[in-house]
């Protein structure tokens, strides 16, 4: 009869146990020369795998917040600010915000849009935001209305086109505050049927944003809302609608 | 010779390169991102996968030894370990897979792009079309969902005791028709 360890090597490899379980086992790996095999063969066998697949594009700009955020770890940024950098500081009064990391999925381009959008609400100290976002294109924009009548609670969702993607910017403003745990889900909505497009946590002032690329399957969407919920990207709302607008 | 220059990327990488972290993100982030989203099927957390990732492999948290084989399956290897991470921490119950139709290998879209990695995509597309039903579940709930052997055990409908014995099954009957190589394309 097997040893009790051997039957771990599943939940070994897929870190599903305590730390202690998996130094457990992994003292066992040192005793067992047939688990040794058997998970060295799991990760020859699963190799191929990861090219099923289906090719994503990455959002403009992940690479500079990327590099940004790699090289400004833990010491000061002492070369001549980018592009980006210069960039993100100025958007930062507006899009600060979030536990998660929101600068991800707010910077490069969609700080740019946020600033050529919120114009007023930042006066941009330099003219390089400028030529980041000429080559956008906006398209229309959808005026979000508070479902209850909150007049401080107000959001725009901008369509824009860069380079043959469409990608919704979405700014809210007055969003009450929710619970641990909870988030702003936003939808597209064609008839009856919504399609998740993506989610954020307002700031402490109450403000949010993010931007969402938009496939070509949801072209034909007539409105657009905000739902509260627990988790994200469910299949349809769950939680209450706060904001809504209509094409 | 790309594994050789991988490696000898990370060489640079390691002390310090910036350009040489550079080449190393232009050539994996497509992979790694469309890896990423697979896995979360949000491109939200897809960044943030990126981010760890390649945050880590900067700063030395992630460190690379050529004894751990390829460099390509190492970097594949701790991005979904951080996706895993990632939907077990953000979707806390089940709903992704709601969304997900859990579909080992989802409806072909037409060709319009230049499409990466499109041969050992389509190799192992065809390969995995091979396996039966059960089998595509098993590898998908294991490798991509990355549950326990527990919760496949009760997903799968098999006991526990056979689900390390399933798994092994999927993945060799598919490693033994990919090394068949394109064969079956031109039987069909
Ligand atoms: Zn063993």
């Amino acid at each position: 009869m097997k040893p009790e360890q051997c039957h771990h090597l599943i939940d070994y490899f897929n870190g599903t146990m305590t730390s202690e379980e998996s130094a457990e086992f992994e003292r066992h790996l040192q005793e067992c020369s047939e688990c040794r095999e058997e998970l060295a063969e799991l990760r020859i066998l699963t190799e191929d795998l990861p090219y099923l697949s289906d090719p994503v594009e990455p959002s403009p700009g992940l690479k500079n917040r990327i590099l940004e955020a790699a090289y400004s770890e833990g010491q000061p940024i002492k070369e001549e600010p980018s592009e980006f950098q210069a960039y993100k500081a100025s958007a930062e009064p507006q899009i600060k915000k979030s536990k998660r990391s929101q600068s991800l999925i707010i910077g490069g381009l969609a700080a740019g849009l946020v600033l050529s959008l919120g114009a007023n609400i930042i006066q941009m100290s330099d003219d390089k935001e400028e030529q980041l976002v000429q080559s956008e294109v906006l398209e229309r924009k959808v005026a979000l209305a508070s479902v209850e009548g909150n007049k401080t609670l107000n959001a725009n969702a901008s369509f824009l086109k860069e380079k043959g993607d469409q990608f919704m910017v979405l700014q809210a403003d007055g969003l009450p505050e929710i619970k641990d745990g909870e988030l702003y889900q936003v939808w597209l909505i064609k008839g009856e049927k919504p399609v998740p497009a993506g989610y954020f946590t307002p700031d402490e002032k109450g403000n949010g944003a993010l931007v969402y690329k938009v496939t070509d399957e949801d072209l034909d969407w007539d409105t657009v809302a905000i739902t509260v919920e627990n988790e994200p990207n469910l299949s349809a709302p769950k939680g209450k609608v706060v904001l809504a607008g209509n094409m | 010779m790309v594994e050789n220059n991988d490696a000898v990327l990370y060489e640079r990488l390691a002390a310090k390169d910036k350009q040489a972290f550079e080449t190393l993100y232009d050539r994996y982030e497509k992979l790694l991102f469309s890896f990423a989203f697979k896995i979360t099927k949000d491109r939200g957390l897809a960044e943030e996968v990126m981010q760890d990732v390649f945050v880590k492999l900067w700063n030395g948290t992630h460190a690379f030894e050529s004894s751990k084989g390829k460099f390509s399956s190492w970097l594949l290897t701790i991005t979904r370990n951080k996706a895993i991470d990632m939907i077990r921490k953000y979707a806390k119950h089940e709903h992704v897979e709601l969304m997900d139709k859990d579909a080992l290998i989802s409806e072909e879209k037409p060709v319009d792009k230049i499409i990466e990695w499109k041969e050992d995509r389509e190799l192992i597309r065809s390969a995995v079309s091979e396996l039966n039903v059960e089998q595509q579940k098993v590898i998908d709930l294991f490798y991509f969902k990355g549950f326990s052997q527990q919760k496949i055990s009760e997903k799968c409908g098999v006991p526990l005791g056979t689900v390390k014995g399933r798994i092994r099954l999927a993945l060799k009957h598919l490693r033994e028709t990919l090394e068949k190589g394109g064969r079956s394309d031109y039987e069909a």
